[in-house]
């Protein structure tokens, strides 16, 4: 059939369908989402704070191992890590000492950015292959890979412990800022945070959809540890052995999605100490710059990893 | 006006149905045609063949949603002047677009042991929009029916141009392989 052919026929579509959709036409919502998400943001952490003043609310401290630890700017108590206040703290690192670091990252997301720009996932990122510019850079070129096939995903820090390395939050942050001047909405995962959270509230069936809008649809699936601790796996195609993130009840993350995205010929497409540590187990043959062909089950090293993060609470 | 009242207008053969459809849908109707066409021109002799359909059409035809019946009666008339007007290399550079996006769902041939009545796929094209959210089953029509640009829609829901392809893509390659499925391989 000829596409002209075709498109004749969805001339004929069920009214219903067009009445609905006109009524759509009509309506032009123009706030963007993220600007939403922003806003609620802003509303919850001024809510949180009271009378504090937004811009004072952390304190950022290194410590002696490079770690990244938040204070609260009044009581000086330490503060657990969450997207939201790590995101903040990016505002004020950026004018720090490590402005510099975060502009020659912004510049090298740009590189990256040409680079995969008509790539698509699981095909032509793989030829091009994470960008050797450091371990940690692989995480961000990743990102963009994504970004420049119309994809979006960011990197996902480990907030499972207290503790962030400075590499990691600068990387965090020059991403943020990447995302943000790119226009690319960077609440992405905090959506799907927000949407688990509701759903572990309401009580949800044991796997279901989560739209999270911006065409993007991923599917959760409810699971216990050995330790009877119930936690969620986001997938993005179940099939494929994608897989997104997987949150603890209290929403932490116990995997991240760099270290778990399987191209779809079962090449292992990113990485992180972690799973560098998991394949030195099982493999002799990584090597620093590359994690190709090791995977030969996708499947099987995703749940291997998975479950290897969801035990260890 | 109501479209009641424009119809029975219409039933009396009163000119003044044209002037008060114009009214109404004039900027609906061009709006599709322009889409479609990429030019004001074009679209305007659309606009002004279309209100001619309609007063030909009406009676015996009667309506039941006048924006719908109009819309179609358009998009019909601005597919011909763009098929027109592609032999003739110009204009309509959206709905090449939107033509080539198609192409992903269709083979493309005509091959005769494949050809399905056209109702049957219309059915299971039906069938597939039902199977769609709201909101995906609304952008496929703001893009394949009304050939809103990809800018138009995502400011439409509020969405990134990205999103927008993204969903697009994805719902394309759900058509196909529900019809396939359904042994249309159209």
């Amino acid at each position: 059939m000829k596409s002209e052919e075709f498109i004749d026929i969805i001339g004929d579509i069920e009214e219903e369908y067009l009445i609905k959709a006109h009524e759509e036409r009509k309506i032009k919502k123009v706030i963007p989402m993220k600007k939403v998400f922003a806003l609620i943001a802003a509303v919850l952490l001024i809510a949180a704070t009271s009378t504090v003043v937004i811009a004072e609310v952390f304190n950022i401290k290194f410590d002696d191992s490079q770690n990244v630890q938040l204070y609260d700017y009044k009581t000086g108590e330490k503060i657990e890590h969450t997207r939201y206040n790590i995101l903040y703290a990016a505002e004020k690192i950026e004018i720090s000492e490590f402005g510099e670091e975060i502009k020659e990252n912004h510049k090298k997301l740009e590189e990256a950015e040409e680079l995969h720009h008509d790539c698509k996932i699981g095909e032509e990122c793989i030829e091009h292959g994470p960008l050797s510019y450091s371990k940690d850079f692989s995480v961000l070129s990743e990102a963009v890979a994504y970004i420049g096939s119309g994809r979006i995903t960011l990197p996902e820090m480990n907030f499972r412990t207290t503790d962030i390395s400075v590499s990691q939050t600068l990387n965090f942050i020059s991403l943020y800022y990447y995302c943000e001047s790119k226009e690319i909405d960077f609440t992405v995962h905090a959506r799907i945070e927000m949407e688990a959270e509701k759903r572990w509230t309401d009580g949800v069936p044991k796997m279901s959809i989560v739209s999270i809008g911006e065409g993007n649809e991923y599917y959760e699936e409810y699971r216990t540890n050995a330790n009877g601790i119930e936690y969620v796996v986001v997938y993005k195609e179940p099939k494929d052995g994608y897989f997104n993130a997987a949150y603890d009840r209290n929403l932490r993350v116990i995997s991240t999605s760099v270290a778990a995205y399987i191209a779809k010929n079962g090449v292992l497409y990113s990485y992180n100490d972690t799973i560098r540590e998991l394949y030195n187990e099982d493999s002799t043959e990584v090597d620093e710059g590359s994690m190709s062909n090791i995977c030969k089950d996708e499947k099987e090293v995703v749940e291997k990893y998975l479950k290897l993060w969801a035990d260890s609470f | 006006m109501e479209d009641s009242k424009i119809i029975e207008l219409y039933f009396e053969r009163s000119e003044q149905a044209i002037p008060e459809t114009e009214k109404k849908y004039g900027a609906y109707c061009k709006t599709v045609a322009k889409n479609i066409l990429g030019n004001e021109e074009d679209a305007e002799e659309c606009l002004n063949d279309a209100y001619l359909a309609v007063w030909n059409s009406i009676p015996p035809a009667v309506p039941e949603k006048l924006s719908l019946f109009l819309g179609k009666i358009i998009r019909n008339l601005s597919l011909n002047r763009y098929r027109k007007n592609k032999t003739q290399k110009h204009g309509g550079n959206e709905t090449a677009v939107v033509f080539e996006e198609i192409d992903e769902v269709v083979s493309g041939n005509d091959d005769v042991e494949k050809s399905y009545e056209r109702r049957e796929v219309l059915a299971a094209m039906n069938e597939f929009l039902e199977t769609l959210t709201e909101e995906k089953r609304s952008i496929f029509i703001c893009r394949y029916w009304y050939f809103d640009s990809i800018e138009d829609i995502a400011k439409r829901f509020g969405k990134k141009e990205s999103g927008i392809y993204s969903s697009l893509e994805r719902t394309r390659k759900k058509l196909r392989k529900y019809l396939t499925e359904r042994s249309y391989e159209i």
